[in-house]
């Protein structure tokens, strides 16, 4: 029994694992028989190599701290800002009739077309931070406000049959019941976030991290380098995705527990 | 009878006030000289900009050509995604051949992607369609993927009972089904076509809205940067209202034939 499904699994694995074994194959021939040109096509040991390269005198590390903790910091500023924008916009509906129409227009223009104003408004970090603030912001608030106009109307009668006050049903049903929507909106703003961190480091470049050096690597054509940088990219994005992943599960498995309470 | 209008209006002005009163400020704080100008542009400014930058036709030549970029490179990213769903969706060799190598590509940022294609394409007109139809590609792969497979099994099992064959089931069954999904796909596909298109033309561009916008702050005019800001935001809002028309009409004929 045991076995057969060991061996679908692995059968499995072959067929999705034949296509990336391929490509890494042909990638390996045509280098290795210069069949194609060597200097803008690196073979996989230069790859290696040029990893090596910039783990040793540090400059990759370092390079991926930097847009670690900018990605951090305009995470932070834009999710806590959308979160309360997406409280007040979802608790008032005064807030929602002032607020939602400038929030929708702005929200309409894509966020790499703020670049060239921000640079204007301030050089160095302070803009990118908020470049990446503003892509972090809208999926925050706009879950946020699904998550509180979503509240069961049942736990609405609880409070009112508990006689909670205002502050009380916030703090005891409004904030915990609206939390996983907030969770989603939290994982999509970091990706996006992670997304615009390289954008923004190539729209406003020359603050050092990860897609600077990209960048560099380019208009050096030091492509192995170019290669190491997306592959990094791609995997602090792909790590960053199952942390929040995990939290959310953690969170929904607790509204599931509630819901089995009842 | 008379209250839901009366409600009508009164929402619309409190949607106006806010607005209405950034507008005010910024002609204050514009025109006073209190901030430099480069930054906050008195509105009047940025109008004037406007009517300048659309009687010269200077502002549509640019919007153009942003749009045929747009288009060409949706329409090869979201086409091929589309196609590569289907597929995968129905034939779950295919899938499973695929799947491993789609993810782990899905998994770099899209501006990741620009150096690279760079370096392939360079930086002209190809590059530009390139890295436009990847943005296009992913997002519709993924939701005509999970439409078509996420069609209920009791739908199959009717087709089957009528004997359906493969055109009549992706006609009658699988596709009408899936529609919801594959036009969430198109849209986000748009949306994210439209993104690229600025970011790309940022970039590596001599012509288009995202050029403007950077030309406009090479010169320090940050009236044409704002009117380059207002054409894209209203141009992406255009594109997707249309879309949902469309996604609403069809929806409607599907019901009416079925």
């Amino acid at each position: 029994m045991n076995v057969t499904v060991d061996r679908t699994r692995i059968a499995r694995f072959a067929e999705g694992g034949f296509l990336p074994a391929g490509l890494l194959l042909a990638w390996y021939l045509l280098t290795k028989y210069h069949l194609i040109d060597p200097h803008s096509y690196p073979s996989p040991s230069d790859v290696l190599n040029g990893f090596l390269a910039v783990w040793k005198d540090g400059s990759f590390t370092e390079n991926l701290l930097i847009s670690i903790v900018r990605v951090c910091r305009g995470f932070l500023a834009g999710a806590s800002f959308g979160y309360l924008l997406g409280i007040l916009i979802g608790l008032s509906k005064t807030a929602d009739k002032l607020i939602s129409p400038l929030f929708n227009a702005v929200r309409q223009v894509p966020i790499p077309a703020f670049a060239p104003l921000l640079v204007l408004v301030s050089i160095g970090e302070p803009s990118r931070v908020l470049f990446i603030a503003i892509g972090a912001c809208y999926p925050v608030a706009l879950n946020t406000v699904e998550g509180i106009r979503c509240v069961k109307r049942e736990y609405h009668e609880v409070s009112e049959v508990f006689r909670f006050g205002k502050l009380k049903r916030f703090l005891k049903i409004v904030l915990p019941s609206s939390f996983p929507s907030t969770l989603t909106g939290l994982r999509i703003g970091l990706s996006v976030s992670w997304l615009l961190v390289v954008a923004a480091e190539i729209f406003m470049s020359s603050g050092g991290g990860i897609g600077d050096m990209m960048w560099g690597c380019r208009e050096m054509s030091r492509n192995d380098l170019v290669i190491v940088c997306i592959v990094t990219i791609a995997l602090v994005g792909f790590t960053m995705n199952i942390l929040m992943k995990m939290l959310e599960r953690v969170f929904s498995s607790w509204r599931v527990t509630l819901k089995n309470a009842r | 009878m008379l209250s839901p209008d009366k409600n009508k209006i009164s929402t619309l002005f409190l949607g106006l006030l806010v607005p209405l009163f950034l507008l005010i400020a910024m002609e204050l704080v514009g025109t006073s000289e209190f901030l430099p100008s480069q930054i906050i542009v008195p509105p009047h400014r940025i109008f004037a900009m406007l009517v300048d930058l659309l009687s010269t036709g200077e502002l549509l030549t640019h919007l153009r050509y942003s749009i045929v970029r747009v288009l060409g490179g949706f329409a090869i990213g979201s086409g091929t995604g589309f196609v590569l769903g289907v597929l995968m969706a129905l034939f779950p060799r295919i899938e499973r051949v695929l799947a491993p190598l789609l993810i782990a590509l899905n998994q770099v940022p899209i501006f990741g992607w620009v150096p690279f294609l760079m370096i392939l394409f360079g930086i002209e007109e190809q590059f530009k369609i390139v890295f436009i139809s990847l943005a296009a590609f992913f997002p519709m792969l993924l939701n005509t993927f999970e439409g078509i497979h996420g069609v209920p099994r009791t739908y199959l099992e009717v087709a089957r009972t009528f004997e359906f064959n493969h055109v009549k089931l992706m006609r009658k069954v699988l596709f009408p089904a899936a529609l919801p999904s594959i036009f969430t796909g198109i849209k986000l596909s748009l949306g994210i076509s439209w993104m690229s298109v600025i970011g790309a033309e940022l970039i590596a561009s001599s012509e288009g809205i995202g050029y403007l916008i950077v030309w406009g702050r090479q010169l320090f005019q940050m009236d044409i940067v704002y009117v380059g800001i207002i054409t894209v935001g209203t141009t992406g809002y255009v594109m997707y209202k249309g879309l949902e028309a469309l996604e609403g009409s069809l929806m409607k004929w599907h019901r009416k034939n079925s």
